[in-house]
């Protein structure tokens, strides 16, 4: 019963990383560019939630929708004014463009927040219900499920939609989308915008879960590497469930050693898939 | 112009410039080496001294500047040259931190054996992941060695027995020798050099730096690195050995950060994993390496004397905005400087012009 | 001379056997056997998305075949690197050149060689008269004009002197002076005893430049034989012109 219990919650966890790893994915698919700053973008909706609810005693969930906004507004400007113009240049650029945005903002966070942690505590979703005889966290399932809605209104977004079509044209060749006539730039402007969005509510999410902090981001842009490597880049599907796949052995790894152990399972396995099958479970290889 | 079929053994001259030893060298390049020579004869005896006239704060300010020296340099080798943005700067930093602490601590051996063994050891552990890890392509490389510096931390962390985990590591302090009445000019300098030993281990590491890089720089080794930059499946298409190349240029840059965590542990007397783990000596490796102008020999130093200076005054009006200087400046460096303040210099023609700089 | 006479007194230095490859849903190489014989040029031809490129990327180890067998001299390097199989004596120019840009033209030719950097030196500069580009010697290759970029790889592979010489598309956007020099070059070689196995669009040269040619279709080899036999094959004709 035990393990069972703690699987479910690896599940549940897994979940809201795939929102965020999701996000991660679609700008790496259409503009190629590694976002390193992915984290800080998560931490910063983590925050907004914090702050709502401490300071104005906003209800968690209310708050997601305003991270999220606030966050699809700071992506595109970001987007806008500095990472348009590296999309073009050589990897390294970009690499390090957005490692120096990562610790611009995380330097930013810790001047005004402090590195302490924080944490929502929202009575409503505090303790667990019982699901067929399992303690099922209450925020883990309240936010699997928010997650999972987003991931899989993002998923129908660009399936259906006719801008969904332009982005997956555009990530899947570039050049020819222009040339269909696909504004190529205003796509890279929404995508980063919505991948930002996505780390934000991940972020608001996350906050409902753990102590939150400034420097949060660097623990969680590993665990979305980790995701993406083993899904395969480019696959919405390989995304979600490597996710899952990480969740559920973070959560055991914790349960049967300790905690330091378990933060090193996603980067172990990171480098494991690396060295044996670079293109992951569902990647095409490139 | 002549033929070079006439004179074999002469150089081969082609318009008013000689080709030496195989490699264009217009004009005054020809002297580059010697220039260099000198700069580095007249900066070793000035940084020798050093310490006999400055404040304790100024020396070890100059130990961080030369710590910063050799971090980017080294980066430089695998990264500058040839192309393979590394974040493992970190990892090799802290293993070399606790290889050197713990040596130290376990009073195995004396400090200079234990830095050099941090730093080899390093070296040696470089090769033996290189293998696997450069197989990788470029964005695939950096994050494996992002997922490398954070697994190390993870694993020295959780090693506690042995590394003593999360407690840190308590090393002892060098004890200050004082001047004896009658002492000899020789025995200040001893002293000297006894009371300012980390300094004058930072100044070795970060002269073999350099020098290395220089090697590098003017070799056809450095070619080979410089064709895997621009083209790593030509290069390889044309026989060029590429993974013996990256492997090795993996390895030599790892002995450096390692190397230089070790004397800084030293230093500051005391490490943890979450301190010299910390992702920030892979960030000031790069920075100061962009900063200064990404696979040149000068750049690393004009970097790092820059960049230090900036940052303890940073440090001195607010600590918490050192993260956001760097940060900020590697996304300045990034839009507005590719080429770093050697190109800048160069377009400015403060500096010759020249891609051996 | 016919095609059994050219065999007959020629050895094979490069036996590709029933090779094949596939790409996810595409057959790109298709059990292709193809035989080149010492001393000649072989040309290889086939309408675009035969499997050409990819057979060439095959044969010089940039990808590997996954069934059949490539022999080099006798051989097998179907699993080999590169850089290995450019040190037993194959060299390769690429469709769209491949200098390294951001190094000089004589770094560009002594990066590759192997012999002492002074003796590379002096060849590259040999090698750089002898098609009057001397001049270029320190311009970076980025900044060349596409035949002179073209040209330049031409040298670049014959610095490391190969006994093979892979040629992929080098007359595509190419003027006819450049062309001329690249003919030469080409001739050079030959007479030097060198084997060149090249493709390319322009039937008319290739006509002219090849003893033996092999016809590739989506991945298959569809004939092979002389210029004429292969001129007068109807499959060919079909495969060019549409079915």
């Amino acid at each position: 019963m035990d393990v069972l219990q703690v699987i479910l919650s690896g599940l549940l966890l897994g979940g809201v990383y795939a929102l965020f790893a999701a996000g991660l994915n679609m700008i790496f698919g259409v503009m190629r560019v590694i976002n390193l700053a992915h984290g800080e973008l998560m931490m910063l909706g983590a925050y907004i939630t914090f702050f709502l609810f401490s300071q104005a005693g906003v209800n968690p969930l209310l708050s997601i929708p305003l991270s999220a906004v606030a966050l699809l507004v700071l992506g595109v400007l970001l987007q806008f004014t500095l990472v348009e113009r590296v999309v073009n240049q050589p990897l390294l650029s970009s690499l390090l463009l957005t490692f120096g945005l990562s610790t611009l903002m995380m330097g930013i966070a810790l001047n005004l927040w402090t590195s302490n942690f924080r944490s929502v505590a929202w009575s409503p979703l505090t303790g667990s219900w019982d699901v067929a005889g399992l303690a099922v966290s209450k925020s883990r399932l309240v936010a699997f499920a928010i997650a999972l809605l987003v991931t899989g209104a993002t998923w129908l977004f660009l399936k259906k939609s006719i801008f969904g079509k332009a982005i997956r044209a555009t990530s899947q060749h570039a050049e020819v989308a222009q040339i269909c006539g696909i504004d190529v730039r205003r796509v890279r402007l929404a995508t980063f915008g919505l991948g930002s969005a996505m780390a934000a509510i991940s972020g608001s999410l996350i906050a409902m879960i753990f102590t939150i902090s400034p420097e949060m981001g660097r623990m969680f842009i590993g665990k979305a590497f980790a995701i993406i490597v083993l899904g395969g880049l480019g696959s919405f599907a390989g995304t979600f469930v490597g996710a899952l796949l990480l969740g559920t052995s973070e959560t055991l790894a914790a349960y049967y050693t300790d905690t330091q152990l378990a933060e090193a399972v996603a980067y172990a396995v990171l480098l494991l898939v690396l060295l044996i099958r670079p293109s992951g479970l569902f990647g095409r290889a490139e | 112009m002549s033929s070079p079929i006439d004179h074999p053994t002469a150089p081969a001259e082609v318009e008013d410039t000689t080709i030496v030893r195989g490699r264009p060298t217009p004009g005054w390049e020809r002297y580059l080496g010697w220039i260099y020579l000198v700069i580095l004869i007249l900066a070793t005896g000035f940084l020798i001294w050093y310490p006999s006239t400055a404040t304790a704060y100024a020396v070890s300010l100059a130990l961080i500047v030369l710590m910063t020296i050799s971090l980017a340099s080294s980066w430089n080798f695998l990264s500058g040259f040839g192309g393979y943005t590394s974040f493992g700067h970190a990892g090799f930093f802290g293993i070399g931190s606790y290889t050197g602490a713990l040596l130290l601590h376990y009073e195995k051996v004396s400090w200079i054996p234990a830095v050099i063994i941090a730093g080899l050891g390093a070296g040696m552990l470089a090769l033996v992941i290189g293998y696997p890890v450069l197989r990788l392509r470029g964005p695939y490389f950096a994050i494996a060695m992002l997922a490398f510096s954070e697994l190390c931390r993870v694993l020295i962390t959780a090693w506690e027995s042995v590394t003593l985990g999360g407690h840190g590591v308590y090393l002892p302090i060098v004890r200050f020798q004082r001047e004896e009445d009658g002492a000899t000019a020789w025995d200040r300098f001893g002293i000297q050099l006894h009371n300012n030993q980390n300094y004058y281990a930072m100044l070795v590491l970060a002269i073999i730096a350099v020098s290395i890089a220089y090697a590098i720089g003017t070799s056809r080794f450095g070619l080979e690195l410089l064709a895997i930059r621009d083209d790593e499946v030509a290069a390889q298409s044309m026989g060029i050995q590429t993974t013996r190349v990256k492997i090795t240029a993996f390895g030599l840059s790892a002995i450096f950060p390692a190397t230089a965590g070790a004397i800084y542990a030293r230093q500051v007397g005391y490490i943890d994993p979450p301190t010299v783990f910390l992702v920030i000596w892979s960030i000031r490796s790069i920075a100061t390496a962009i900063l200064g102008g990404q696979g040149t020999i000068l750049g690393p130093i004009i970097g790092a004397i820059v960049l230090t200076l900036v940052s303890e005054r940073v440090w001195e009006i607010n600590p918490n905005l050192y993260q956001v200087i760097f940060g900020g400046l590697i996304v300045l460096v990034v839009l507005f400087m590719p080429g770093g303040l050697i190109f800048l210099l160069q377009k400015r023609g403060i500096l010759p012009r020249s891609r051996r700089l | 001379m016919s095609q059994a006479a050219i065999h007959q007194e020629r050895s094979v230095v490069l036996d590709v056997k029933s090779v094949s490859k596939r790409f996810g849903g595409i057959q790109a190489v298709n059990n292709a056997t193809l035989a080149i014989s010492e001393g000649i040029v072989t040309g290889v031809i086939g309408p675009n998305g035969s499997g050409k490129s990819t057979l060439f990327n095959l044969i010089t180890g940039l990808d590997h075949p996954d069934s059949g067998e490539i022999h080099f001299n006798g051989q097998n390097i179907g699993q080999l690197q590169p850089d290995v199989i450019n040190r037993l004596g194959m060299g390769r120019t690429f469709q769209l050149t491949r200098l390294f840009g951001k190094m000089t033209v004589l770094e560009n030719l002594v990066v590759v060689s192997r012999t002492s950097r002074r003796e590379a030196g002096d060849r590259a500069i040999e090698l750089l008269q002898s098609l009057g580009l001397a001049g270029l010697w320190s311009e970076y290759a980025e900044n060349l004009s596409y035949g002179q970029q073209k040209l330049v790889e031409f040298l670049r592979l014959s610095m490391s002197d190969p006994s093979l010489i892979l040629l992929d598309e080098p007359f595509a956007g190419v003027n006819p002076v450049m062309e001329q020099k690249l003919l030469e070059q080409l001739h050079a070689w030959i007479d030097s005893g060198k084997t060149v196995l090249l493709t390319d669009h322009e039937m008319a040269i290739m006509m002219e430049l090849c003893q033996e040619i092999f016809v590739l279709d989506h991945g298959d080899v569809i004939a092979h034989g002389s210029p004429e036999q292969v001129r007068a094959d109807e499959s060919v004709m079909e495969a060019y012109f549409g079915r």
